[in-house]
């Protein structure tokens, strides 16, 4: 079932959506655009330790992790 | 004489339920007082804690305590409260992350690592330690102080403050007077009654703290980390605590040690270390889900993930100035109004004239 990651301060926050369900498939690409929208980098996994950034949403992605966005420490 | 004033007593019953063991953070605010011209003097991580009056007789009034603002006033400090709770966050975690790197270096030289090796973790730790020793040392220190030197003669310097201590935001409140009048003391008391700022601000500041929650998202940071490593990065990490990234554009390699700030060092073609780079993504994250980040962006996005981190390495690194944009300005502290009683509408400036004027200063680098 495909997850969306979201990093946040308790480690990270997985939304998981049955991509044949069009309701749950429009709600995990509304959190895509507020998401992305707030600045968070979005990427999905595509192999060994292999990221692909994301700048639509995917529904066939397995996983796709958010970050926010970065600054300089 | 000392009054001790804490303002814990004054939170309602929902907010202690909310706040639990966290009520220490919530003992005071930081106290704002304008004499006739009022600026942030100077934003710095050392300084005072108190308001300090003297008065044209000799008398002493020092006070740090509880102030209440006009509701619009509340963003400003609010920010400043979640910068300042930030400082400390990522002081603690920096402090946190020197053990288990001198454990990592210790397993490192019993198991046997080449010299190099070992020198290169040796350094890295180091410059942890240096890095904490010149620019993080909160434990006990004020971190914000918003000073006021009236300049009345004989006057001597009211500062108001925040000051920490280690994760505690503890904003001390406190009145000392000596051998003040009663009627000093009533002007004194009357004037930051008038000031008094809701648990608001605190309350978000309190939102950070760490404590088990924290264990916890730490575990789950590095879980995600090691499940989106290669098989290599997840190899070179669990022996080393660190793992290397090609970036993706320039093809340089860069080595991600443990942790969250200045973890990032970027190599040359014999793997010597060319210089650091720090970046992390907004809002207090674990090292974990910094890690992981940190190999996203620069393997999917170096150029700019470089763009915004910071180089340091061969150069000294001066002080950050934290964020202090926001602060209130000078105009804004003189616009200040009282918001209800036969004050209403009356400025600041209005009810302390009284005091004298002060000196106006920015300094926001000090």
């Amino acid at each position: 079932m495909p997850a969306q990651i979201v990093m946040d301060h308790t480690g990270d926050t997985r939304h998981e959506f049955d991509a044949d369900d069009k309701a749950a498939t429009a709600a995990a690409e509304e959190r895509f655009k507020e998401l992305t929208g707030a600045g968070f980098t979005a990427g999905k996994r595509i192999g060994n330790g292999q990221v692909e950034l994301l700048r639509k949403f995917d529904g066939n992605a397995d996983e796709t992790i958010f970050f926010p966005r970065l600054q300089g420490g | 004489m000392a009054n001790p004033f804490y303002i814990a007593e004054e939170i309602d019953e929902e907010i202690r339920r909310l706040t639990g063991p966290l009520a220490g953070l919530l003992r005071g605010m930081p106290g704002l007082v304008a004499l006739d011209d009022v600026q942030i003097e100077h934003v710095s991580y050392t300084g005072h804690r108190s308001i300090k009056f003297t008065f044209a007789d000799g008398n002493r009034w020092n006070c740090a305590r509880l102030c209440r603002l006009p509701r619009e006033s509340y963003p400003d400090l609010c920010r400043a409260c979640r910068s300042l709770y930030s400082r400390l966050y990522e002081d603690e975690l920096l402090r946190r992350q020197l053990e288990p790197m001198r454990q990592a270096l210790r397993a490192m030289e019993r198991a046997g690592f080449q010299p190099h090796q070992l020198a290169e973790h040796r350094d890295a730790l180091a410059e942890r330690e240096r890095h904490l020793r010149r620019h993080h040392r909160h434990d006990d220190e004020a971190m914000y102080t918003w000073g006021v030197d009236p300049a009345a003669p004989g006057a001597d310097r009211a500062t108001v403050s925040i000051s920490a201590r280690g994760m505690q935001v503890d904003f001390i409140a406190y009145d000392e007077f000596d051998s003040v009048t009663a009627e000093q003391q009533r002007a004194i008391t009357a004037i930051t009654e008038r000031f008094r700022i809701d648990i608001e601000g605190a309350f978000r500041v309190s939102e950070c703290y760490l404590g088990d929650s924290y264990a916890k998202a730490e575990a789950k940071g590095l879980a995600l980390l090691k499940a989106w490593l290669s098989r290599e990065q997840l190899a070179q990490y669990e022996s080393q605590q660190s793992f290397d990234v090609i970036g993706g554009t320039t093809g340089k390699r860069y080595r991600i040690h443990h942790g969250r700030q200045q973890n990032i060092a970027e190599l040359d073609k014999s793997g010597r270390r060319v210089c650091g780079w720090c970046f992390l993504p907004e809002g207090q994250l674990v090292a974990g889900d910094v890690m992981l980040a940190q190999k996203i962006a620069l393997e999917t996005n170096e150029k700019a993930a470089l763009k915004v981190a910071n180089k340091f390495g061969d150069r000294r690194y001066g002080r950050s100035p934290g964020d202090v944009s926001r602060l209130p300005t000078a105009g804004e502290l003189r616009a200040l109004t009282y918001g209800g009683g036969r004050r209403q509408g009356r400025t600041v400036m209005d009810e302390l004239a009284v005091f004298g004027s002060a000196v106006v200063s920015v300094d926001p680098t000090s």
